[in-house]
């Protein structure tokens, strides 16, 4: 710590920290847009007298599923421009702000990459059903706001490190900022996909069978939450680390158990993330196409879920283990 | 922007000094008590007079309770008007405990108060880890009493702890995978419970910080805090209470089947 002197300290941390953000944070929108931008062509080389309402359509569906590069945007002017002061100065400033950049870029990952799907699937259901347009549109908007929701946890991780100061100094800071960054951040991204992916068969679902889009909506709606059930592990694992730690070693020892235990549950919920919105995908199609069976295709589909979940469940007891017991 | 992460918490019965082990979130404790209050006046109101050609505020209320009804009803699959009653009033309750909770956080606190008088309920954990656990609780007793509690038990035990004319080996070997297959289950019952309180709590504390941290960096102004209200706390409160009740319905659905 003694190496730079304070000044450089938080230059360091701001440069990395918004160069995070915003270099991690963009590339899942961008792919996103793309996603929905190709599935318009095509959809528009099908239905070129809808060119109108497509193009429409497809430029609602960017500006929606680009909000988590905008999180990462505004979280990435706050790292740049926030004064240093207070008790954050010198090292624990750098290690605040690298933390937040974490958080913010790989959260608003998941979900800017998730929001490309139910705008290609709306795109593609518009000119297969042009005139359900308004009510595929509607929603194409509740399923990206609600696949939003792991990056606004990010956002709030990222918002708790610039705003409130943590509770330990040191090389241990560095290893609860960045633990918990990662916590949030990686556990935000497989979830951010999956319920995408999720909505995407609901969108899909809804302009092929209208008359069940109740039904549909309910489904996707479970299966979003559900599949971001590791967000909300790694939210806790940030949340303990940032709030609850009981006294850690200051020194290298401190700093490698809060690493370690941010890996794992961050890491750890990848994989679920995606798998459970996958699930929640075919759910939601067989849904919109059988509606009088959606009880048992629920009750299928959660159970699916809650298996391909354990591995987020074991991450997360690893990550409590480091922090409490090892 | 200090506030963030602080409680105002009473660790002694008011002007007495008998103290309260670990202490008490007031602020939670009255607004659910607000919340109830607000429940029982509209239902009051609601069920006063009820006419052949309902009146606008009775059509709401059918409306809600119908729909209510056949939800419950097509995700337990009962077979009888009389079974639904049983989970009928729990869930609609649930619901709409949960959605003014979530909406608590939108009453402004006069001005003359030195202290935030309204907040969410559901922005502490405590209040939306007892409602997971009862749900929790709810589901396992309903799971027990269809299926019996050795039933649930050996459900619990694995896949290979019952089979059909196993003998010999085969019978050892599937008793003996209980031994792997319980602690898992076990814990998944558990990660159930942090799952579903954790999701409530996280998006209305989430949507509560959002909301103060950006007010302040636009200077308290007050169309923006306003749209910031419409989106984190109606659209995010209703989903959120929504989500809940569908989960807590479908723990029992998928504990009586």
């Amino acid at each position: 710590m003694e190496f730079l002197d304070a000044h450089t300290w938080e230059l360091v941390g701001r440069y990395l920290g918004a160069g995070l953000a915003l270099g991690l944070g963009g590339i899942g929108a961008a792919v996103g847009m793309g996603l929905s931008a190709g599935k318009a062509n095509e959809a528009i080389i099908r239905q070129p007298s809808e060119q109108g309402t497509l193009l429409r359509t497809m430029l609602i569906g960017q500006a929606v599923g680009g909000s988590p590069s905008i999180f990462a945007l505004v979280i990435g002017l706050l790292i740049l421009f926030k004064p240093a002061g207070g008790d954050v100065v010198g090292a624990t400033f750098a290690a605040v702000t690298i933390g937040a950049g974490i958080s913010i870029g790989l959260g608003c990952f998941g979900s800017g990459l998730g929001c490309g799907w139910p705008g290609g699937a709306a795109c593609e259901g518009v000119a297969r059903n042009p005139r359900q347009s308004t009510s595929i549109t509607s929603s194409m908007i509740i399923g990206q706001a609600v696949a939003q929701s792991p990056s606004i946890f990010a956002t709030v991780i990222a918002l708790i490190f610039l705003f409130r100061a943590p509770s330990v100094t040191g090389l241990a800071a560095f290893g609860v900022c960045l633990g918990a960054g990662i916590a949030m951040g990686a556990g935000a991204l497989g979830p951010g996909i999956g319920s995408g992916t999720a909505a995407g068969g609901a969108v899909h679902g809804s302009s092929r069978w209208p008359q069940s889009s109740g039904s549909t909506l309910r489904t996707m709606l479970i299966a979003q939450a559900v599949s971001q059930t590791p967000a909300i592990f790694g939210m806790l694992v940030a949340f303990i680390m940032l709030f609850a730690l009981p006294d850690l070693d200051l020194g290298i020892e401190g700093f490698a158990r809060t690493l370690g235990a941010g890996i794992a549950a961050g890491f750890g919920g990848i994989g679920p993330g995606i798998g459970s919105g996958t699930a929640g995908d075919y759910a939601c199609r067989v849904t919109a196409a059988r509606p009088r069976i959606d009880a048992l295709t629920l009750r299928t589909m959660l159970i699916g879920q809650a298996v391909s979940q354990s591995t987020a469940i074991y991450a997360l007891i690893i990550a409590l283990l480091l922090l409490f017991v090892v | 922007m200090e506030q963030i992460g602080d409680r105002l918490i009473w660790y002694f019965i008011p002007f007495t000094d008998i103290s309260i082990p670990g202490g008490v979130n007031v602020l939670t404790i009255f607004n659910a008590l607000v919340v109830i209050g607000l429940l029982f006046g509209i239902s009051y109101l609601a069920v006063r007079k009820f006419a052949m050609t309902p009146g606008r505020g009775q059509y709401v209320v059918e409306t809600f309770a119908g729909m209510f009804d056949g939800l419950v009803m097509s995700s337990l699959e009962l077979p009888t008007r009389r079974e639904n009653r049983r989970f009928f009033p729990l869930i609609a309750s649930l619901f709409m405990f949960l959605l003014l909770s979530n909406f608590m956080g939108f009453f402004p606190t006069p001005l003359f108060l030195p202290v935030t008088l309204f907040q969410e309920p559901t922005a502490d954990i405590n209040c939306t880890l007892s409602l997971g656990i009862m749900g929790m609780v709810i589901a396992t007793f309903c799971s027990m009493r269809a299926k019996g509690i050795m039933g649930y038990f050996s459900e619990l035990a694995g896949p290979m702890w019952s089979q059909e004319g196993a003998t010999g080996g085969a019978l050892i070997a599937g008793k003996l995978s209980a031994l792997f297959f319980f602690p898992l289950n076990v814990i998944g019952e558990m990660a159930k419970i942090v799952s579903i309180s954790f999701r409530l709590f996280g998006n209305i504390i989430g949507g509560s910080i959002i909301i103060v941290v950006v007010t302040t960096l636009v200077y308290n102004f007050s169309p923006l805090a306003a749209g910031l209200d419409l989106f984190f706390v109606f659209f995010v409160g209703t989903v959120q209470a929504f989500v809940f009740t569908m989960l807590t319905l479908t723990y029992i659905a998928v504990g009586i089947k």
